[in-house]
């Protein structure tokens, strides 16, 4: 039975009520039934923007610098258009990452392939911005990839970007969201996360750097 | 007569060349219409120049330049004609985008530590001593856990 979480950020109208984005978790039944994306109230980082709540419920706002970066939403008069994980202040040089980061169960995803895509541009992005996926097993990462050998720079325009991984069987939590380093601006238009077939290519980036080491990937990656 | 301005945000972005070209054509088009708004673009833009020291010569910029950065200059030079003032600068592009950030190797035992450390730091995969590849974690800030 096809699985299904779909996560949108929907752009709204000009003329939008309340909630400019729609915050969408839908899953198809199967046993035993999945819980649904957590929906906690978004964190501290968003309180002053209401508009941003309704789709950044689960989602926080982490990584080594997260006071050097914000989530915010892209105006043109009074209306929220797209969100955007950015640097406080495009002029300064601030060091570290943010990312915008969800995490959930892998229980429901076990034995599959997963998706996570997203429609971004970059905006004077000096460093690099992407997705990013990690599926952790009880004490070691089990399969990660973060863009980096594919990283957005500079300005430019909305493109699809996706990351696949396996999630195995001993998989227990899933964490994913979208990652940016050093000043400028990630524009998130559309971000979905989705189970896909097995011929959708793994983009796993430690897998082959585990098996190409002299322990052959027995060892590391610990959480 | 327009009554919405646009937000500090955007003109930043405008400024330093981050909207997209169909946002900045918008901007363009309501700058040439609104003199706030005008204002507001040129107060970027003179931080912006200030900023980067780039001020390098006394001269409009020309109209047909392809650089966004210098159209910032070229919508609130218009707007500044148009209020009788004259603006006389101009600015650099720009600066290129760091390149593809790669893995970082730290296999030197004197550096490893510190070496590992500033990979976690700067968010990317790093190779440690033994070979093995050492995953940056996003959702763990340091000094305020998960």
């Amino acid at each position: 039975m096809k699985h299904l979480i779909v996560i949108i950020l929907c752009c709204s109208s000009l003329a939008g009520a309340q909630s400019d984005f729609r915050y969408r978790a839908a899953r198809a039944p199967r046993a035993p039934v999945a819980q649904p994306m957590p929906l906690a109230v978004g964190g501290s980082y968003f309180g002053k923007q209401p508009r941003l709540r309704s789709w950044v419920q689960g989602w926080g706002l982490t990584g080594t610098r997260p006071d050097a970066y914000e989530v915010r939403c892209e105006e043109v008069f009074t209306d929220c258009a797209v969100p955007i994980l950015r640097t406080r202040a495009f002029k300064s040089e601030p060091f570290g990452m943010g990312s915008l980061t969800h995490t959930e169960s892998a229980e429901t995803w076990r034995g599959r392939r997963v998706e996570l895509k997203a429609e971004l541009r970059s905006g004077a992005v000096r460093g690099w911005a992407g997705l990013w996926m990690r599926i952790d097993g009880k004490d070691k990462v089990l399969a990660f990839d973060n863009m980096q050998n594919r990283a957005l720079r500079g300005t430019s325009s909305f493109q699809w970007y996706s990351v696949v991984l396996d999630v195995p069987v001993d998989a227990e939590r899933i964490t994913f969201g979208v990652l940016l380093h050093g000043p400028g601006a990630v524009f998130i238009r559309e971000l979905a996360f989705d189970e896909v077939d097995v011929d959708v290519s793994s983009t796993d980036l430690i897998g082959p750097l585990r098996a190409a080491s002299p322990a052959g990937g027995s060892t590391g990656g610990s959480l | 007569m327009i009554n919405k301005h646009l937000v500090a945000d955007i003109v930043e972005q405008y400024v330093i060349g981050a909207l997209d070209a169909e946002s900045a054509r918008f901007v363009e088009g309501h700058v040439a219409q609104c003199a706030p708004c005008a204002k507001l673009l040129q107060e970027e833009a003179a931080l912006e120049v200030a900023l980067h020291e780039v001020v390098r010569r006394k001269k409009v910029v020309s109209l047909n330049s392809r650089r966004r950065r210098i159209g910032a200059v070229v919508a609130s030079a218009a707007a500044a004609l148009a209020a009788g003032l004259v603006l006389v600068f101009s600015i650099e592009g720009e600066p290129p985008p760091a390149a593809q950030p790669k893995l970082r190797h730290c296999v030197d035992q004197s550096t490893a530590s510190e070496c590992i450390s500033q990979g976690q730091f700067d968010g990317v995969i790093t190779i440690g001593p033994d070979r093995e590849p050492i995953i940056p974690r996003y959702d763990v800030t340091p000094g305020v856990g998960p």
